[in-house]
């Protein structure tokens, strides 16, 4: 499932919360996951942690807009 | 109270000087062995230093070779080693032999020194190996017929001792060997299996949350499984680097948590076709870059669940470097310098070795050491992309490879000559086809 939002900093304030949660060692583990783009440019996407939740759009996946079709 | 009138200045050894003096009344001269400092303070007559601490034990003050200063007990003695060092392991180059020290006396604890030697005949003209000073020592291509030893020194403000263990017998050549020992000078290679005698690091860095960290390695030569589920501890382990057995340092690491290939699940090591390896639910590893790929090969052993990804790459963009593709129809595509080589071959749902060639002017698509498909393309290096596992992240950070790999071995040089060999090499080992 995926959290999505047009705000970029919602889904890196996400990410933040799950590292801080987690309490990844800042070493070999950094980050929960990356922020993907829609080709639209509008909008943001982030894998969701089974165990954290954010007051953002659910998705239950990614529809294929938002992967480029031309190289496939 | 005897009186020492004389005792050698230097270099005083407990049980082997003698100091000569004589009684208090000046009438009888003995000879004394010296047995402790405290002894040498008790008889000799020379102004010595001696130190009291708070709770009344004395110290001896005494200066070591170097300028420094001790204050040591009065029964300090010094270092003497009481058995031989003995080296154990299997006499041949890519084995690692150990050494126990042998047992010392000495008060203060003696420091030990270990040092590895390297000699022609196992008699004469022992050399230093350098930077060998552990406790043990992996064997190399200059030791082959040669033999070893090991020189314990301790030491201790009063001197040192020095003993030497038996001689190896002769080191014979590499009783592994691996597909890098075969064909060497890989630009990179990554696998659950050793694929070089002289390979001493680890398989992977894996962790379980994110928090924790550990190295698994090999045991005969294949990837301790062992070790892998003890850490894992019943969970899952999450491949956060898998290094490089090339010798060129070009690991492929991930540090973001959600994009790590598992290779443990549920407490049991994930395999295909009954040997370890990495699952990659949408995970990537990426490496460096710095390659320079005009000829070059890749060979990877994979197992695709999917349609559409980016299993390997080294591109900065759609139309440079290359990668290996897995296409919408479900077929096998090396994408060469923009050039599209697709095969009929269905690399998914079963493990597959691909095999990706460019030399000259032809690029080449291989599966299961077949050729698949072949085309002209026009090789340019593209240095600054980087090498990738699962995905192509600078062409589409979505597509990302959705099955397991076992191997991916790439060398940037032409590979023509030794293509079946490597393959060979890479299906005896897996089975694939």
């Amino acid at each position: 499932m995926y959290y999505t939002s047009t705000n970029k900093a919602d889904l890196e304030a996400y990410n933040k919360k799950v590292v801080w949660s987690e309490n990844y060692d800042g070493v070999y583990t950094t980050d929960w996951a990356q922020v993907i783009e829609h080709p639209n440019g509008v909008d943001f996407a982030m894998l969701k942690h089974v165990n954290y939740g954010a007051e953002l759009t659910l998705l239950e996946t990614l529809s294929e807009d938002w992967f480029p079709g031309d190289i496939i | 109270m005897a009186r020492i009138s004389s005792y050698p200045q230097d270099n005083l050894v407990e049980g082997t000087d003698k100091l000569i003096g004589t009684n208090e009344d000046g009438d009888v001269t003995k000879t004394y062995t010296l047995t402790s400092l405290g002894e040498w303070l008790k008889y000799n007559t020379q102004p010595i230093a001696t130190l009291t601490s708070a709770d009344g034990t004395q110290f001896i003050v005494a200066a070591a070779n170097d300028g420094t200063i001790q204050g040591i007990p009065l029964d300090s003695v010094a270092p003497s080693i009481t058995s031989l060092p003995v080296i154990t392991g299997t006499l041949n180059v890519g084995e690692t032999l150990t050494v126990a020290p042998g047992a010392f006396t000495g008060i203060p604890a003696p420091t030990t020194v270990l040092q590895w030697q390297r000699s022609d005949d196992g008699l004469t003209g022992w050399s230093d190996i350098a930077g060998a000073t552990s406790t043990s020592y992996l064997l190399g291509l200059l030791d082959e017929d040669k033999y070893i030893r090991v020189q314990q020194t301790e030491e201790n403000i009063l001197g040192t001792a020095t003993a030497n263990s038996v001689s190896t017998g002769q080191i014979q050549p590499a009783a592994f060997i691996g597909l890098l020992d075969e064909y060497p000078n890989a630009a990179g290679a990554y696998s659950l299996r050793k694929l070089r005698a002289l390979y001493s690091g680890y398989a992977i860095r894996v962790t379980t949350n994110g928090t924790d960290s550990g190295n698994i390695g090999f045991v005969n030569n294949e990837l301790d499984t062992a070790s892998l589920e003890a850490f894992a501890n019943g969970g899952n382990a999450y491949v956060s680097t898998w290094y490089d057995q090339s010798g060129n340092g070009k690991d492929v690491s991930q540090s973001t948590f959600s994009k790590m290939p598992i290779i443990v699940l549920n407490g049991s090591t994930i395999s295909d076709n009954l040997k370890p390896a990495l699952d990659f639910q949408l995970a990537t590893l990426v490496g460096t870059s710095g390659y320079s790929f005009t000829d070059f090969a890749a060979f990877s052993v994979l197992n695709s669940d999917t349609s559409i990804a980016y299993p390997v790459s080294c591109q900065t963009n759609n139309n440079t470097g290359w990668r290996q593709h897995i296409t919408g129809n479900q077929a096998f595509r090396s994408r060469l310098f923009g050039v599209n080589i697709d095969t009929s071959n269905t690399p998914t749902l079963v493990q597959n070795l691909l095999g990706t060639l460019s030399y000259g002017t032809n690029g080449y698509t291989y599966v299961n050491g077949v050729l698949g498909a072949s085309a002209s393309v026009t090789p340019s290096q593209d240095i600054n992309a980087n090498f990738e596992i699962g995905g192509s992240e600078s062409v589409n950070s979505t597509l990302l490879y959705d099955g397991r790999f076992q191997e991916v071995v790439v060398y940037d040089s032409d590979q023509s000559t030794n293509r079946t060999g490597i393959e060979t090499n890479i299906n005896n080992f897996y089975n694939i086809y």
